[in-house]
This record gives structure tokens, C-alpha cells and sequence, in this order.
């Protein structure tokens, strides 16, 4: 199912598909000439670097996976000076790690169109946080485009293209996780031109030096810039009234649209509604007019008082009497990602009458958590560093971790983790509680978090020679959002061929020496390391290197290798070690028996090693 | 129209691909579907649920009370969709059992299929599908949610033609994977059965 022909094909032309937001961004990429795309892999964008990625040799678009997304924006920002229209997306908390140049774009200008996409994450689904990105676009003064379903982020995307080269500006593409990955029936349109060839830059202006000098007298054009583009957003088509002639009416943006027009629909609720796709700068006098025109305003918008803040700023300064509701007023729930049912009861004020919502009796049923994969390195890791912890006898322990499947370390059994704050962020903290503490300090991280913001706090670790281990989880991927290639892997398909940065040749050249690899299925050679590195009283680095088991599942089942554990019913002792300790999910516990699901099991054979059985009950069968 | 559907179950089972296929049945019907989807880390081995909107509808999400058919992949889980969502859609459950580890760590077992009964079906319009024994006779351990799918359409829970269920597979896969999901979805649309208060074993 996974191939993308219909998303290349100029047939595809006014023809009707079932696809992701995601897709429709994808396909809209070609369609509006886009030459370079580039990102560092965040749920909920991935998908589109998982589709370019496999479609990268059909294409003329050059797409590149970055070590992290500062880098990825840099790149794009470089395409589109080069005169190649770019695209550049990430999740919400990548645009933290690339705000440090997004925030002086404004002030330099591009020359081909750039659009940079965020995916904001509310309810967070896969995230850490659930900021609303779109602030950005106030600070950075790059305007701001909202589509609310796959259909509008295809079509969106090419508006998006068209301001930016207009104004001479990137434009930010806010989605969040129910556009992305909300599927639809979207109308393609025509592919763009397949001319490839270089690009050029022409020196004709130092605007793109942002010394003082310069910045200074660039200022003054961004705020002129700003009111061109306050009009071109009150003229946009991406702005819509939908009127039902009533007194009163709704401001909306995103995915809360959609939910508001079920409403209207089935409930018979008859507001105008103002849509609002081009958010920042806002549409000016559209709102005023729509103010003017309303008795009563609700704005509704998921996450922050956005708008409604524009919208209250607006009426203001207009002296406009028109009451307005919203999140500052209590009307609107201020968290989370809104659904029929919540926007129902802000517009009605109850939940649904009529209906009668027949509930079972609310018998509790047990949870069913996330977990580490079935043959997942990062188990092993884990289990051997809590087992070493134990044996050397350290009380309280300081886990400092990080983003990636191994957050997943945070639970039980192993819960390994005190802190969890952003990519890379491990080591720096760890660094403070090795400073502020006699505790001993563990820090996980990740081979892709490690070269995405993981290196500088190692170097300070390094330069203070602090009393810690440093883990490095590393399975040779970004195996939690759809197993993409790192740097520390050397990667080539026959068409991209990407150099390898072994982390150890990294740590080398900081001047590490204490650094030991091991391979974690092999729990005795984990716990003998991991019980040296305690020992040290400077800094350790253990490298814990064993492929994704995802990836080592893929290319077994190409081999047709099936490998899977069993238990010796008879020689098991029941001494639970390997359900409480270690806890794969393939293994369970029926009728007060200890069992091993063959559909669920890799066969990686952990399980079989006298840490996890010491009765030597589990063994691995082909 | 709409008809509402929640796909739920475990990661992996092969839920997106259910509501595509049955999306694309929809539309060959010309019938408009909007579907919502999960990803990334509440994947792992955690609940899925996908939400499946047929007919006039904008939002991927169904409201409350107004599901029409919950597609139940897992039992528990089934069962956990049935409380969420409320009202009174009919349900076709299929057997595949995955016992949360969180479960085995606390030393506590999956709940006995008697207690899922008596404490959840037995309220529900449910109908059965062993959908792992159909699975293996079709000679594919992936192809259970076939199964599954094919219990709607033997009740007459999805409002496409059946003709149009099967080109939606054919325009999908080919050769050997296409056979075995055919066989399942014929499979369990033959074999589906209402749930009675008997206790089947499962």
C-alpha cells in the first residue's frame, strides 16, 4: 500500500484521492515547483519526509534529511537565496531549535518563495508540550497560514508560495496533528515543470548581511511589509465569510472549523462564520466589519487566544461595541484540542439533549500504555543499567533523559527517568545535577538526539570532568518517527549516498577516553560496562549500539528468517523476573503460566540469557 | 447521511488500512468520508483508534453518542471504545487477544472473555468474528482485520455495496496478499455470528 505513483503522476490531474494532509502537502510541493525540501523528522510531519524520502528519485526536488531542524531552515533559507523555492517543516518544539535564525529572516528576505511548516501537536499526541506555534509568526514578522483539511493544505500551499515572493518573505504553514494527519478526499491539481539545473545567487544587495547597520534599516521595511500584508490578507482568499444572516457570529482558524460546521449542521445552529486562513497578520478590516456587522462574537480557535486577542485589539482600537467571547472570558476551554462534543457545549452550553447517551457502568479496564517494541535494544539497556545500579548499590540514582523511543524508559518497570525536557537536553541537565549533587548521574540519549543537540553539553561534561555516565541509546536510526537515516549511519539506496559520523570518532575528538561500546542484546558485556563506568568517579560515555528492532524485523522477514522464544513450561519457575524485570510485550501471563506470543516475539533471544531466565526456561526455535 | 465508524484496536493490527479501504468503498459508492488518524509514539504497542466519517460531514472526529459501528479489532479494547464513545452502535468484534505487558508486570491477567461479557457486550448489539482462526485459514496472520471487516458487511453494518468493498481491495493489493485478504473478508462475512448471552468461547 505504501507506494506513492499517484502522488508523481501528472495523471493524477483533477483526479480525487483518500490522503493524509500530509500527502496533499506532498503532492502540493510539486505541484507549485518546489526544488529543495528539508527537515529533521517531528511527529506530526513526518510523513511528508517519509514520502519524499521514498519518491526522492523520481522527483526534481532535492529533499535532505538535516541533523536537526535549525540546520534543516538554514539549508532551505540558502535554496531559497539560491532562487529554488523551498520548503522547510518540522514539528512545534523544532521550531524552538531553528527559532534562532527564523527570527532575523524577516529582516534579510528571500528571493525564491520559502514556506516553513510547523506541525503543532494539541492534546499532545506524540509531544512534549502543546505550544501554539503561531506566536512565531508574530515575533518573527513572517506571516502566517492556517489550513483546517488536506484539500485546503494542498491548495494553501501554493497561496503560500505566492505571498512569500510577493513580499519577499518565508511564510510559516501552521498545521496541527488533526490537519496532518486527518485523511480526505483532495482534487489534485497540475504538477509543476520538471526542469532541474543549479541555481544562482546574485550579490545585488547586502540586505542578506544582517549586521547592525543593516538591520537597523531594514526594521523600518518590516513593519511596512506588515501593512502590506495586513491588506493582502483582508483581500485573501484564504479568508472566508460564511453568512447564515445571523446577529451573531463565530472567528475560527485550523481544525475547530470543521467541528463547528458538524455542529451547525446537525444541531441546526445558524452563525456566521468568518474562517480565517491567512491568521498574521490578521485581516484587519474584514474583522472589523464582521464586528460591526455582529451583535455577539465568539472566537474560537484551539490552543492560545490567538486571534481573539487580535480580535479584542481590533475592536479596541476601533471603538467598536460588539460583544466578544472567547478563551479570555472563560467561554472557550483554554487547553487541549477541541472535538464536536466540546464545541457543542460552547455553543449550547450542555452537551447534546435529545439523544440519549447510553453508558455501560464505567467498570474500569486496565490501560494499555505505549511500550518499547518486542526485540527493542533499549529494553536490554535498560534492564542491564538498573541491574548494575543495583549491584553496585547506589542509592538514588539521577536519570536525566531524553526525546526518543527510549523516553518510553520512564516507565514500568524500568522507570529510568527524572527529568525529560526537550531534544538533547539530557546531558546539560545532567551536567547541573553532577554540579549541585553527590548523587550519581545517568544521562540518555539518543544517536539522532546525540547529533541534534546533544554534542555541546557532552564537550561541557567534558571540560568539567563532572562524576556521571553518559548512555547513548543507540540504534542506529530516528526510530520513532518512521526509522529515518542518521548521521550515524552511513546510508545508501543506489540513488543517495550519505558519509557515516561514528559517534565514537566525535567523542575522540573531544577528548573523551573513557568510552565504551557495547551491544546491549549482550546483557553481561552491558552490565560489566555500565558497573565500570559507576566505578569511575569522572565521566563515562557507554555506547549502546544494537540496530532498531523494527529495522532487524524488516530485513528478517526479507530473508524469511522467523525466529520466535518459547517457554519450557516444565523447567520454568514461575519467579516472574521476566515479566516484572523485564517486560517484553510478547511475553504474558495466562492461567498463573508464563508465555510467550509468537505473533507478538522477534526472537531476539534476550529473554533466553540468565539475567532475564535463570532457570534456562526460554528458548529461541526457528 | 452519516454514518459514523470507530476502527479500534492495537497498534499494528492494520486499522489505517481497514478505514482507507473502507473509504475508498465509500467513495466508489459516492459517498464523501473524512477519517482521522494516529501516529508516532501512542502507536507503540498502545490503543488505537481511528475515526471514520461517512456521508456530509467535515470533522474527522465523531461526537459523542453518535457512533454507528465501532470495528473492534482487540477485545479490551472494543470493550474500552464501547464506554468512551456511549450510544448504542453496533459492534463486531474480532478475537484477537494482545495482553498489555502492563498487565503481566502487575501480575494481574487479560480479563476472562466472561467478564468482558458480563460487564460490557452484554449491553452492546455485538457481533463475533474468530477472527485469528479465519486469519490462519487464509493463511495469513496479518490479514485478521479482513475478518473483522468482512462481520460488518455480513450484518449489514456499512452502508456500501460489498462489490464495491472488494474493488477497493483489488485496487489496493495484488497476487498472494490480495487472495488472503479476500478469503478473510469473504470469510468473515460468512462466519460472523451474533453475540448471545451464552458464553462462546473465544
Amino acid at each position: 500500500m505504501s507506494t506513492y505513483g499517484y502522488l508523481l503522476s501528472a495523471q493524477s490531474k483533477g483526479k480525487n484521492f483518500f490522503v493524509l494532509g500530509n500527502e496533499a502537502i506532498t503532492r502540493s510541493l510539486l505541484e507549485n515547483n518546489v526544488k529543495f525540501a528539508s527537515t529533521y523528522p517531528g511527529t506530526p510531519s513526518s510523513e511528508i519526509g517519509e514520502i519524499l524520502f521514498s519518491i526522492a528519485d523520481k522527483i526534481p526536488l532535492n529533499f535532505q534529511f538535516c541533523v536537526n531542524e535549525k540546520v534543516a531552515l538554514e539549508m532551505a533559507y540558502g535554496a531559497a537565496l539560491s532562487g529554488k523555492r523551498s520548503f522547510v517543516f518540522m514539528k512545534h518544539v523544532g521550531m524552538n531549535v531553528a527559532s534562532d535564525p527564523l527570527m532575523t529572516m524577516a529582516y534579510a528576505g528571500i528571493v525564491a518563495g520559502m514556506v516553513i511548516m510547523t506541525a503543532d501537536d494539541p492534546s499532545m499526541h506524540s509531544s512534549q508540550n502543546e505550544q501554539d506555534n503561531r506566536y512565531y509568526s508574530l515575533i518573527s514578522h513572517l506571516p502566517l497560514v492556517e489550513p483546517s483539511n488536506p484539500q485546503e493544505a494542498l491548495d494553501f500551499i501554493g497561496k503560500s508560495y505566492e505571498i512569500s515572493e510577493k513580499y519577499g518573505v518565508p511564510v510559516i504553514f501552521r498545521t496541527t496533528t488533526r490537519v496532518s494527519h486527518m485523511r480526505a478526499n483532495v482534487t489534485f491539481g497540475n504538477l509543476s515543470e520538471n526542469e532541474t539545473g543549479s541555481g544562482h545567487y546574485s550579490r545585488d544587495n547586502k540586505l542578506h548581511v544582517c549586521i547592525p547597520g543593516n538591520s537597523y534599516v531594514a526594521k523600518n521595511k518590516i513593519t511596512e511589509r506588515d501593512m502590506a500584508l495586513s491588506k493582502e490578507s483582508d483581500s485573501s482568499s484564504l479568508n472566508r465569510i460564511e453568512a447564515n444572516n445571523s446577529k451573531n457570529g463565530i472567528i475560527t482558524s485550523g481544525a475547530a472549523f470543521n467541528y463547528i460546521k458538524d455542529v451547525q449542521v446537525e444541531d441546526g445552529i445558524n452563525m456566521d462564520i468568518l474562517k480565517i486562513g491567512f491568521s498574521n497578520p490578521p485581516p484587519k478590516h474584514l474583522i472589523e466589519e464582521f464586528l460591526r456587522s455582529h451583535k455577539s462574537i465568539m472566537v474560537i480557535e484551539e490552543l492560545e487566544p490567538f486571534m481573539e486577542s487580535a480580535v479584542r485589539s481590533i475592536a479596541n482600537l476601533s471603538g467598536i461595541e460588539c460583544t466578544i467571547h472567547g478563551k479570555l472570558d472563560g467561554r472557550v476551554p483554554m487547553n487541549y484540542e477541541f472535538n464536536p462534543d466540546v464545541i457543542r457545549n460552547i455553543l449550547k452550553g450542555s452537551e447534546r439533549d435529545g439523544k440519549n447517551i447510553f453508558k455501560v457502568e464505567a467498570k474500569s479496564l486496565p490501560g494499555r500504555p505505549p511500550v518499547l517494541c518486542p526485540g527493542c535494544p533499549h529494553r536490554a539497556t535498560y534492564f542491564a543499567i538498573k541491574r548494575a545500579l543495583k549491584m553496585a548499590n547506589i542509592r538514588e540514582p539521577i536519570f536525566s533523559s531524553d526525546i526518543g523511543c527510549y523516553s518510553l524508559g520512564a516507565l514500568e518497570p524500568f522507570d529510568e527517568a527524572d527529568t525529560l525536557i526537550s531534544m538533547g537536553s539530557s546531558v546539560g541537565i545532567a551536567n547541573g545535577f553532577a554540579m549541585n549533587t553527590d548523587q550519581k548521574v545517568v544521562a540518555f540519549i539518543g544517536d539522532s538526539t546525540f547529533f541534534h543537540s546533544g554534542i555541546p553539553a557532552i564537550v561541557d561534561a567534558y571540560r568539567k570532568n563532572l562524576n556521571m555516565v553518559i548512555v547513548i541509546m543507540d540504534n542506529e536510526t530516528t526510530a520513532m518517527t518512521g526509522q529515518e537515516p542518521d548521521p550515524g549511519v552511513e546510508f545508501f539506496d543506489g540513488r543517495i549516498v550519505e558519509k557515516k559520523v561514528p559517534i565514537e570518532n566525535v567523542l575522540k575528538g573531544i577528548g573523551l577516553t573513557s568510552v565504551e561500546i557495547v551491544d546491549p542484546y549482550d546483557l553481561k558485556e552491558t552490565l560489566i560496562a555500565m558497573s565500570g563506568a559507576l566505578r569511575n568517579k569522572g565521566l563515562s560515555v557507554i555506547i549502546s549500539r544494537r540496530e532498531c528492532a523494527i529495522i532487524r524485523d524488516r530485513a528478517m522477514r526479507q530473508k524469511k528468517v522467523e525466529m520466535v522464544a518459547v517457554v519450557d513450561q516444565d523447567k520454568c519457575e514461575k519467579c516472574m523476573n521476566c515479566v516484572e524485570n523485564f517486560s517484553c510485550p510478547a511475553i504474558y501471563l495466562e492461567d498463573g503460566n508464563i508465555s510467550i506470543d509468537p505473533v507478538q516475539c522477534d526472537g531476539c533471544g534476550v529473554c533466553t540469557e540468565p539475567y532475564v531466565c535463570p532457570f534456562k526456561a526460554i528458548r529461541v526455535v526457528q | 447521511m452519516i454514518f459514523n465508524i470507530i476502527l479500534m484496536g492495537v497498534g499494528g493490527q492494520g486499522i489505517v488500512t481497514s478505514g482507507i479501504l473502507i473509504a475508498d468503498a465509500a467513495k466508489t459508492s459516492g459517498i464523501n468520508a473524512v477519517m482521522s488518524e494516529v501516529h508516532g509514539l501512542s502507536q507503540r504497542g498502545g490503543s488505537v483508534r481511528v475515526d471514520l466519517r461517512l456521508g456530509d460531514v467535515t470533522g474527522s472526529i465523531v461526537p459523542k453518542g453518535e457512533t454507528d459501528l465501532i470495528l473492534g479489532f482487540e477485545p479490551m479494547e472494543a470493550a474500552r471504545c464501547f464506554v468512551d464513545t456511549g450510544g448504542n452502535p453496533k459492534i463486531v468484534v474480532g478475537d484477537q487477544i494482545m495482553v498489555p505487558i502492563s498487565l503481566s508486570t502487575k501480575g494481574e491477567e487479560y480479563p476472562s472473555m466472561e467478564s468482558l461479557n458480563e460487564d460490557y457486550f452484554k449491553y452492546a448489539d455485538l457481533y463475533r468474528v474468530e477472527s485469528s482462526k479465519i486469519a490462519l485459514e487464509a493463511g495469513n496472520k496479518k490479514v485478521s482485520n479482513m475478518a473483522v471487516l468482512g462481520g460488518a458487511f455480513g450484518i449489514n453494518a456499512i452502508p456500501v455495496p460489498f462489490e464495491n468493498m472488494i474493488g477497493s481491495l483489488e485496487s489496493r493489493f495484488h497476487g498472494e496478499i490480495l487472495r488472503a485478504n479476500n478469503e478473510a473478508l469473504n470469510m468473515g462475512r460468512e462466519k460472523v455470528r451474533k453475540f448471545s448471552s451464552r458464553i462462546n468461547s473465544i
